[in-house]
């Protein structure tokens, strides 16, 4: 509390600053620069206090260096600790950026809160900062979560946070409960999480809609982002006497062929594998020939029986080497033993 | 390998924009301003493609980005926005969709989630084996993360990236000579002139209205809380004998004799001076010895202006009190070694030294010049807590808004986009 920080020992320090600030003349400069002869990089131009003078620009821009070498006078060397974000700020033709840094010395300036403090670079209007969750809306969230009535949709409805955030939320959170009950969160990552938190903006969402922050953070839910599918022209424009197979259309609209299809959905509503379990062997060459009309091929090894199941999405296992072989044009099947 | 820039990466004389939380970057990034060079349209194009891939994957090269560079892009819309016909939308910064692709690698990522200074410094983590997608190693910086997926990273890399770096042995002694050295006079100082001190230490600031230095200096830093609280002390009337109240209460009404109205009805239970001062008038104004009533009257105008005064003077209280704690002559003590027992009270050990086996600097504390670049990415979840974050989904664009983080204004990435687009159809 009231410790003091080596910043606060010098107290006229704060007022040199100021004086030096009304001297310092100009910070942006000219763009566009050449370099070689007349251009202000040139060596005719000479060099200020040993340093060219873009560089000199600079070390005018960083101020003053404190006891332990931080650029203090610098309105952007300290991080926030108010969720109010200190950003380059966004300028009109009437306020040049030099008279903002002068302005930025004041406390009350950064007090203002608008659209702009949460655009974090001047020149680029569309990119805005998002907002972290608050501690109150993510307790919200969690204690949602855990109510088997709510689903993901009325969470994301009733905060105005949408769903696939929600659903992250609820996954970081497991984790970070884990890793709490493990002892790994040390005090120095937790001072970490806490500076962090402080730096960054937060929002209440749908929570208590009081600040700017909680308006700007509700996230819109009802657009629409078109799917790759649809990304795309479905007509194709042919002549009437073109030739047009199954196989033209199959890679017009990047799908597996209109057969293939049909073969999926046929696959699809056999139950299960056949079994061959208490099969007595006599019967079992009749049973495999069964089985094997109707659906792949057979394969006997020595004792063991195996047979060729075709892969179903999502199921196939993929292992490098020379098992990958169902890349291989000669063997389009996977290898799976009987009864496993 | 990343790609080798061909000049210095925050070269003052080129200007660009790097992904970086460099303060030389920052410097770039305050003086880069917006304009429009009279130019041939191929010069604009080749100078906007410069500048936007110096900031977007300046580590990639240019084949990689061709890559996956897409020709067709894509925004969102609401259905409220396709009804809406009017003029005054916002437009769709579709152009800066273009380097959305970059956004999905996995350095990108990791740099847009404040886990390491650049996406550079992201791949060198990546590379070491620091980083986990889903729970298993990755280590490769383009690893293109899908919705859904969650990555980690090393705790110590991300308060290494973050944090303030970690001060030499010879620095950390130099920065400890000096502090030492003014602390020292502070203390001097203090134990000569405390009041002075404390009042340099303690610069008050204003509880309510725009800061107004003037008349902070002129109402309240005149004044002591010292001073004030003594007042309040001397208008508590708990001991005055009842004779001197009703003085006090006797001199009160007269200041209200020349607003006294007779016949005018008064309200019994109205605590204000001036309406008791009324009453009393009512009740008895020409006899020379007051009857009781008129007696406990005076009493009790006494007591209300003592109220009414108390109630200002502690309004002055609560605005001193944002400025300074109560003044007392050993407000400076605290800071005495042999009451601290330390030289240095705020910190432990030597400067940022505080555990010498951590690669940086302790106890932890933030880098400077990292407010300008602290953004929170729409496109993920991050919990610092644990050095976790889950993407979300590709980052869109939408009326008036842009996901894609970007510095550099429409118009580059629109010419940029043309540069690109330029025999790819």
């Amino acid at each position: 509390m009231g410790v003091p920080t080596p910043k606060n020992l010098v107290t006229s320090a704060n007022r040199w600053a100021r004086v030096q600030a009304s001297v310092t003349s100009s910070y942006t400069q000219v763009r566009g620069v050449r370099i070689g002869p007349g251009s202000y990089l040139s060596r005719d131009y000479g060099l200020v206090g040993g340093h060219t003078l873009p560089r000199s620009h600079m070390m005018q821009w960083l101020g003053d260096k404190s006891i332990n070498g931080d650029f203090h006078n610098n309105p952007f060397c300290y991080a926030p600790r108010n969720h109010i974000p200190n950003y380059i700020p966004h300028t009109t033709s009437k306020i040049s950026r030099d008279d903002i840094v002068k302005k930025m010395a004041d406390p009350e300036y950064r007090k203002i809160v608008n659209e702009n403090t949460y655009k974090p670079f001047p020149l680029n209007p569309y990119t805005k900062t998002s907002f972290l969750l608050s501690e109150e809306l993510r307790e919200a969230i969690l204690e949602s979560s855990r109510d088997p009535e709510m689903s993901l949709w009325q969470i994301s409805s009733r905060y105005g946070i949408r769903k696939e955030r929600v659903a992250a939320t609820v996954k970081l959170a497991k984790i970070e409960k884990d890793w709490e009950q493990e002892g790994k969160i040390t005090p120095d990552l937790a001072r970490y999480a806490h500076r962090m938190y402080m730096m960054m903006p937060i929002s209440n969402g749908r929570l208590s809609q009081t600040t700017l922050a909680d308006r700007l953070g509700e996230e819109p839910m009802e657009e629409i982002v078109p799917p790759k599918t649809a990304r795309r022209n479905n007509i194709q424009i042919m002549h009437e006497t073109a030739e047009f197979s199954p196989q033209d259309a199959a890679s017009f609209f990047h799908a597996p062929e209109a057969t293939e299809l049909m073969d999926r959905q046929l696959y699809a509503d056999i139950p299960k594998p056949f079994s061959f379990e208490g099969v007595e062997e006599k019967d079992l060459v009749q049973k495999i020939k069964q089985w094997k009309g109707r659906y792949t091929d057979v394969v006997f090894k020595g004792e063991n029986v195996w047979a060729a199941i075709p892969a179903r999405a999502g199921k196939v296992g993929y292992r490098y080497g020379a098992s990958r072989d169902h890349r291989k044009k000669h063997r389009k099947h996977k290898d799976e033993r009987l009864n496993a | 390998m990343p790609k080798k820039p061909s000049s210095p990466l925050r070269s003052l004389a080129r200007g660009l924009l790097r992904a970086s939380w460099h303060k030389q970057n920052l410097y770039n990034f305050f003086k880069k301003e917006a304009y429009r060079r009279s130019a041939s349209l191929y010069q604009q194009k080749w100078e906007s493609k410069r500048e936007t891939r110096a900031y977007h994957g300046d580590h990639i090269t240019e084949n990689n980005w061709l890559g996956v560079f897409k020709k067709n892009l894509v925004g969102a819309e609401t259905l409220h926005d396709k009804d809406d016909k009017s003029g005054e939308r916002e437009p769709v910064p579709i152009a800066l969709q273009l380097y959305a692709p970059i956004e999905r690698r996995l350095d990108m990522a990791m740099f847009r989630a404040m886990f390491a200074s650049s996406p550079r410094q992201a791949r060198e983590f990546i590379s070491s084996g620091k980083v986990k997608v889903n729970g298993s190693k990755v280590k490769h910086g383009f690893y293109p993360l899908c919705p859904g997926d969650v990555f980690s990273v090393e705790p110590e890399c991300v308060l290494t990236a973050v944090g303030r770096e970690k001060p030499s042995e010879g620095f950390s002694k130099e920065v400890d000579t000096k502090q030492l050295e003014a602390f020292q006079k502070f203390k001097e100082n203090c134990k000569e002139d405390p009041r002075n001190m404390f009042e340099q230490k303690f610069t008050p600031i204003s509880v309510d209205g725009p800061y107004d230095p003037d008349r902070l200096y002129q109402n309240v830093r005149a004044m002591t809380v010292e001073n004030l609280t003594n007042k309040i002390q001397d208008l508590n009337l708990d001991g005055v004998s009842a004779e001197d109240l009703v003085a006090k209460g006797q001199m009160e009404v007269e200041q209200h004799r020349d607003s006294f109205r007779p016949g005018e009805s008064v309200t019994a239970d109205d605590p204000s001076v001036s309406q008791l001062a009324t009453e009393y008038f009512r009740l008895d104004s020409t006899a020379s010895e007051p009857s009781p009533e008129a007696k406990d009257l005076l009493k009790r105008i006494a007591h209300r202006r003592v109220e009414i005064q108390q109630a200002e003077l502690q309004e002055l209280v609560r605005l001193f009190r944002g400025a300074a704690s109560v003044y007392d002559p050993r407000w400076y003590y605290p800071y005495l070694e042999e009451y601290c027992g330390s030289p240095l009270p705020w910190q432990e050990g030597s400067y940022g030294l505080q555990d010498p086996s951590k690669p940086y600097f302790t106890p932890w504390t933030p880098r400077t010049f990292l407010a300008p670049f602290a953004i929170v990415p729409w496109h993920l979840e991050i919990s610092y807590k644990t050095c976790h974050a889950v993407y979300l989904r590709d980052p869109i664009t939408r009326r008036g808004h842009s996901e894609v983080i970007s510095p550099l204004p429409l118009y580059m990435h629109e010419n940029a986009y043309l540069f690109y687009v330029r025999d790819r159809q």
